[in-house]
């Protein structure tokens, strides 16, 4: 009875817990005993007069990290010390503009004070100096790459912008191609990408709000808007929900595209994303508001309508003709994109009397020596597609070649022959694929919707499929993102808009009145 | 949801047109006594005639921008009235739902869909619909503009390639056996123009000049329908008669070069009349709900009706006769005479009476 | 709770789904049968339909679509008491559902419309699966079934494209036009008028046996009555204005055989009561004809008298033909293909009242009175004498 219950490990202890794990239990917890908790930031976390409890607070705080160093100085008889975090300064500004005048210099006052001010004000001057009274802001300080000095006998702290950590530099915008833009896209950090946005729009309208996100990393966010054409209420829109969120990490501008988006469940997007400076100042000079995040090179912007998926930047620096007939590209690639494998299906299976005879006999021919019938045949072809894609996206680039190759084979010739995919489904799937990149920023619900119509067409029939448009209609026009409504301007009309949305015209009527798009409601 | 949402009187009306031309495209020519072909095509006449004079108590009771509807009125009037009144343009949203579906489960059963059983897809029209119905009026009479362009597209489609094959040699005298059954068949056709009802309801909802736009409605629903019924007769002439459903006939018949046997693309877009007017019909139930018993509950009223109308529609499955069922004016006649005629006159003279002036909420 | 309630009301949707069935029972692509032409003949002696089908015939090709040998479309009989029930018994020969919505045309035999159109037609107007916009055709002195089968051999991809085309050649010369179902019934179902319908028939040839056109049949009473010969039936297309293009031969004109081809016309048919109480009718015929082929001579081009002559001996010959055959119709087989009744009952409804019981016999005291004018706009290269 005994060792069965040791070997079923049966609960014999009376204190319960099951005595069978328990000697595991407690060779785990001695292994990976979880750390104390660092203590919380007091609410007095001020810097005081007295470098050891500044000292004390910080090694407190950051316990026995590698990064972070503080190099104690005597500053003219005066101790202090300068605390920043390795690999994050510039060491030749930190040496050459602030630590060298500092020390080097002759002429400061003892008192702490007034030596601190001459510090200040005199001594250090190529660099920008921040004066910080909490010694939290002081590591917020020095983890974003500022060298941050204490002085003995006074309450407040230095913090000198002396950046130097590595970035990407400025290069060609990778998912944002365009054959007349420029060559430069965001990067990573906020700063460069402020100037890039600074450089294009030197207007004293432009403002540029920064707040820290996300309580863990402390992520800068910056509001990019023009003054006179920002609608009030969208921006405090705006301001509320990023303040009233309760994130802890922000890496990245998609964590809080969700923040932004509109609170009716959608299937399309209302923020738009862009990697190129000249399409961001583009749409803030729209009356929208532009959101960069540190540490991403994507920037948002809202609010973001339908119609824009279809807007890039070359249609304004090509000819009007060439422009409008790029956009009635688009138009018709969407809806290939969408559409067509679901059409396809339908009419295969429910109404075969819509094919041309010799097309239809050809499909027939084709179709009758696959196994699988349309329907299942379309979803797993598109299946592997996407299977191949998302292999192209995070596929090491030595291997590729290799994956390209087995790729158009398998699904190319070989599948083909092998007789377990139809010639005419291969045709509707390359139509499809090529058609979805043609406007890349709404792949995603595209990608999905299609399986859906698939599926539809393949149950339903056309009748099922134009349901289901109808349905995907109306879930776009009951969504408004900042009351602008997401269809605009096509639905509800606003006849002067339509200018510039399936046609490109020139710019004598584009120039005539300029429309916002915080100002398109019912 | 939405309430205090105001739609553009363009997009309402672009809503009832469809909602009423799903009617005529999918209706039954009446072979009543002795109407000969181009009898049909004037009673379309003698209908916009009845319309107008029907929707007098409709024009004198509708106000322009306002944020009270006929039901909120009728409450000034007497809370118990507006009770009665809110029951009975209720019923009447569903009847008018249960109608469509079985006239549409007709045309899909007759016509299109051979081995599916439709049923089933009946009540995946009533789910979309519903979903419509939660999202609100606004998103409804935003898409309906995508529809009615998409309709139009596939109508001038139509007309274009059909068009040629008028034969003036297939219409028939007008009148030939008398007006009589021409008459007779518009005051039949006249109480499906439920849509009146809709406006009484929507009035809070609509901006701009709601009789200029009802004025244009009506002669925009004469005009699509004497173009329908006039192509139908001249290409088909008495070969008409013989069909179910002649609209359905004239898509097959229309071909232009290679593009032939596109009738499954024409009357897809009749199903998104379908889609569009119990939609509204649903939404308009839920208002009604809200009056009758409690404004707390949006959704649950949409879900109910839905629900209720699926098990209805479940259990009338359609045989060949059930058409005549359909076709029985008397319950669209009495309906339409309460809610079109009746109450908004009771509610013009009441607000005389009672001098109540101030209904807005 | 509103979640709880929306995902109860959801599976309550489904459970309805699901009791109705909505699975479809509809076939796969690969049990189905694609019917491209019917010929349907009456067994007397049995008292059953006979239906002949000319479908695709994907046996011979590969999941590339290449075809890989062989014909594209194969023949299939199959016999029933009723049209209906011998298309579907072809399922029990091949296992595959037939789908008519490529169907271009219908042939029906002689068998069929002597026993009267109401027996073995209904289905093409009734069944939801068949087209309107479909021709029909009837076989004169074969069988429908070998109309269907001409062209066996496979000389051709599909055969009954041969056959479409060969019915709307109407275009081409004038000697038939097409008549889709919807149009055959429009005239069945007129009280005065009889339906005109194309006749096919077969000939020999040494690579196989080819379907060609031979006149137009006449269906009065649901019945046939009748054939029109080619010229006759060219003639009936003068007065229903359904003439496109063509050739007249004038073999007895002043300057030998003459050929001109029709590059136009129009005819208006006017309803008129004479004083005496009399129905005429005034055919007005407005022709445009290019002079195309004339006896080879060595003074090639024509002088103004001359083509004056030939537009009047051209005029005299189409109001020749077209009286012949009005009166052939309307005395011989006392039908009216040119909707004379019709035409009366929309001139003059009170008269129609009292004539459209008897019309039949009233037939042949119909008083016509046909006027040709001819143009020739064009002879040809040579050009025309000063």
């Amino acid at each position: 009875m005994r060792i069965k219950h040791i070997l079923l490990g049966y609960n014999k202890n009376k204190n319960g817990g099951e005595w069978m794990f328990k000697i595991f239990k407690k060779s785990f917890e001695k292994t990976y005993a979880p750390v104390e908790n660092p203590p919380a930031p007091s609410a007095s976390s001020k810097i005081s007069t007295c470098l050891s409890e500044n000292t004390f607070y910080i090694r407190t705080r950051c316990g026995d990290c590698f990064d972070i160093v503080i190099r104690n100085v005597d500053v003219s008889g005066t101790n202090g010390f300068f605390l920043l975090c390795d690999g994050m300064c510039d060491g030749l500004k930190v040496n050459n503009n602030v630590i060298e005048p500092i020390l080097n210099s002759k002429e400061l006052p003892q008192e702490p004070v007034q030596k601190f001010e001459t510090i200040r004000d005199k001594i250090v001057g190529e660099v920008d100096i921040k004066e910080l009274i909490n010694v939290e802001d002081a590591l917020e300080h020095a983890m974003s790459g500022f060298l941050v000095f204490f002085l003995e006998g006074v309450e407040k702290a230095l913090a000198f912008s002396v950046q130097g950590f590595q970035t990407r530099s400025i290069t060609d915008p990778i998912t944002d191609v365009q054959s007349r833009g420029s060559r430069e896209g965001f990067v990573e950090h906020f700063k460069t990408n402020i100037t890039l946005i600074r450089r294009r729009m030197r207007t004293t309208d432009l403002r540029i709000e920064v707040q820290d996100m996300g309580t863990t990393t402390k992520t800068k966010i910056c509001l990019c808007y023009l003054m006179d054409r920002v609608d009030g209420e969208v921006l405090s829109n705006v301001k509320s929900r990023l303040v009233r969120s309760e994130y802890d990490i922000v890496l990245a501008s998609g964590n809080i595209q969700p923040l932004l988006d509109t609170d009716n469940p959608a299937i399309f997007s209302a923020v738009g994303v862009t990697e190129r400076p000249d399409v961001f100042c583009a749409k803030i000079a729209e009356g929208k508001i532009g959101i960069l995040v540190d540490g991403t090179p994507y920037a948002i912007y809202v609010p973001h309508v339908f119609t824009e998926e279809f807007q890039s930047f070359d249609d304004y620096a090509n000819r009007p003709y060439y422009a409008t007939f790029v956009r009635i590209l688009k138009w018709f690639s969407f809806i290939f994109s969408i559409f067509l494998p679901g059409f396809y299906v339908s009419f295969g299976t429910f109404h075969q009397e819509v094919f041309p005879q010799d097309m239809l006999f050809q499909i027939l021919s084709a179709e009758l020596q696959t196994p699988f019938p349309i329907m299942l045949e379309a979803i797993i072809i598109h299946f592997i597609f996407e299977i191949m894609r998302e292999a192209g996206l995070r596929m090491p680039k030595t291997v590729g070649p290799a994956v390209s190759i087995v790729g158009a084979l398998v699904i190319g010739d070989a599948a083909v022959t092998a007789g377990l995919i139809a010639t005419p489904m291969l045709i509707v799937v390359a139509l499809t694929a090529v058609s979805s990149f043609v406007v890349p920023s709404i792949y995603e619900p595209v990608a999905i919707l299609r399986f859906v119509f698939i599926i539809i067409g393949g149950t339903l029939g056309f009748y099922g499929i134009i349901i289901l448009i109808a349905l995907i209609v109306t879930n776009m026009c009951s969504v408004n993102p900042y009351g602008v409504p997401y269809t605009a301007p096509l639905l509800p009309l606003t006849p002067a808009a339509t200018r510039d949305i399936i046609l490109r015209l020139g710019w004598k009527h584009l120039g005539k009145r300029r429309l916002e798009t915080t100002k398109m409601n019912n | 949801m939405g309430e205090k949402v105001k739609v553009s009187i363009e997009q309402i009306f672009v809503v009832m047109l469809l909602s009423r031309l799903f009617i005529t495209l999918t209706d039954i020519p009446p072979i009543i006594g002795s109407m000969e072909v181009t009898d049909y095509l004037f009673r379309v006449l003698f209908f916009i005639l009845l319309v107008f004079i029907s929707a007098i108590p409709v024009y004198l009771t509708v106000k322009n921008d306002t944020n009270a509807n006929i039901l909120d009125r009728c409450v000034c009037i007497s809370p118990i009235f507006g009770k009665v009144v809110a029951f009975i343009y209720g019923i009447t949203f569903i009847y008018v739902i249960i109608a469509t579906m079985a006239r549409f489960d007709m045309f899909a059963t007759s016509i299109i869909f051979p081995k599916t059983n439709f049923t089933g897809f009946l009540v995946i029209i009533i789910l979309a619909c519903m979903f419509a119905a939660i999202l609100g009026i606004e998103s409804i009479s935003r898409s309906s503009t995508f529809i009615f362009v998409v309709f139009l597209v596939s109508f001038l489609a139509v007309v274009f390639s059909v068009y040629k094959k008028v034969d003036f040699l297939n219409f028939s005298p007008i009148f030939y056996n008398g007006a009589g059954s021409t008459i007779k068949a518009a005051f039949i056709s006249m109480p499906r123009t439920f849509e009146l009802a809709a406006v009484l309801m929507l009035m809070s909802k609509i901006k701009g000049n709601i009789k200029k736009g009802m004025t244009f409605w009506i002669i925009g629903m004469g005009l699509f329908q004497t173009v329908i019924i006039f192509l139908m007769v001249g290409v088909m002439g008495d070969y008409m008669k013989t069909q179910l459903i002649p609209a359905y006939t004239l898509s097959v018949v229309a071909e232009y070069g290679f593009l032939q046997r596109m009738d499954v693309l024409l009357t897809s877009t009749w199903i998104l009349c379908v889609y569009i007017k119990v939609s509204v019909m649903i939404y308009l139930f839920k208002d009604c709900m809200k009056t009758l018993i409690s404004d707390k509950y949006d959704n649950l009223y949409i879900i109910v009706s839905s629900i209720i109308v699926s098990v209805i529609t479940l259990f009338l499955n359609p045989k060949a006769y059930s058409i005549n069922y359909l076709l029985n004016p008397i319950i669209p006649l009495v309906l339409y005479s309460l809610t079109v005629i009746a109450i908004p006159c009771i509610v013009l003279i009441s607000e005389k009476v009672k001098d109540v002036k101030n209904y807005e909420k | 709770m509103k979640s709880k309630l929306i995902k109860v009301v959801l599976l309550l949707f489904v459970i309805c789904l699901l009791f109705t069935g909505c699975l479809t029972s509809t076939l796969g692509v690969e049990q189905t049968i694609v019917i491209q032409s019917v010929g349907i003949d009456f067994d007397f002696k049995k008292g059953e339909y006979e239906v002949t089908m000319q479908c695709f015939d994907l046996s011979n090709t590969s999941a590339k679509g290449e075809i890989q040998g062989g014909k594209n479309s194969k023949i299939i009989t199959a016999k029933g008491k009723s049209v209906e029930q011998a298309i579907m018994n072809t399922s029990k020969i091949t296992g595959e559902n037939p789908i008519y919505s490529q169907n271009r045309v219908i042939i029906l035999g002689e068998s069929i419309l002597k026993n009267g159109i109401d027996k073995g037609f209904d289905v093409f107007v009734r069944d939801y699966r068949t087209r309107s916009s479909t021709p029909v055709a009837v076989a004169r002195n074969f069988k429908a079934g070998d109309i269907v089968k001409a062209d066996e051999k496979g000389l051709t991809a599909f055969p009954a494209n041969t056959l479409q085309h060969v019915l709307e050649s109407g275009e081409i010369n004038s000697l038939t036009t097409e008549v889709t179902v919807m149009e055959f019934v429009n005239l069945c179902q007129e009280k005065t008028s009889s339906a005109y319908i194309p006749a096919l028939s077969l000939e020999k040839k040494d690579d196989g046996i080819y379907a060609k056109i031979n006149g137009m049949g006449i269906i009065n009473d649901q019945k046939l009555v009748g054939f029109l010969s080619s010229d006759e039936t060219r003639a009936m297309l003068w007065v229903i204005n359904k003439i496109e293009s063509g050739t007249i031969l004038l073999e007895n004109s002043s300057i030998g055989i003459a050929t001109l081809e029709i590059s136009a016309s129009k005819t208006k048919t006017e309803t008129k009561i004479t004083k005496d109480g009399l129905l005429q009718y005034n055919i007005k015929i407005d022709c445009s004809l290019d002079l195309m082929e004339v006896d080879f001579r060595k003074e090639c081009a024509l002088d103004e008298k001359e083509i004056i002559t030939l537009e009047s001996e051209a005029s005299n010959y189409i109001e020749k033909e077209v009286e012949k055959v009005i009166k052939k119709c309307l005395n011989e087989y006392k039908s009216d293909p040119f909707r004379f009744g019709k035409r009366l009952w929309v001139k003059s409804p009170e008269s129609y009242r009292h004539l459209n019981k008897e019309w039949d016999e009233f037939l042949p005291n119909i008083k016509t009175n046909v006027s040709a004018e001819v143009k020739i706009r064009r002879v040809g290269r040579y050009g025309v004498k000063e």
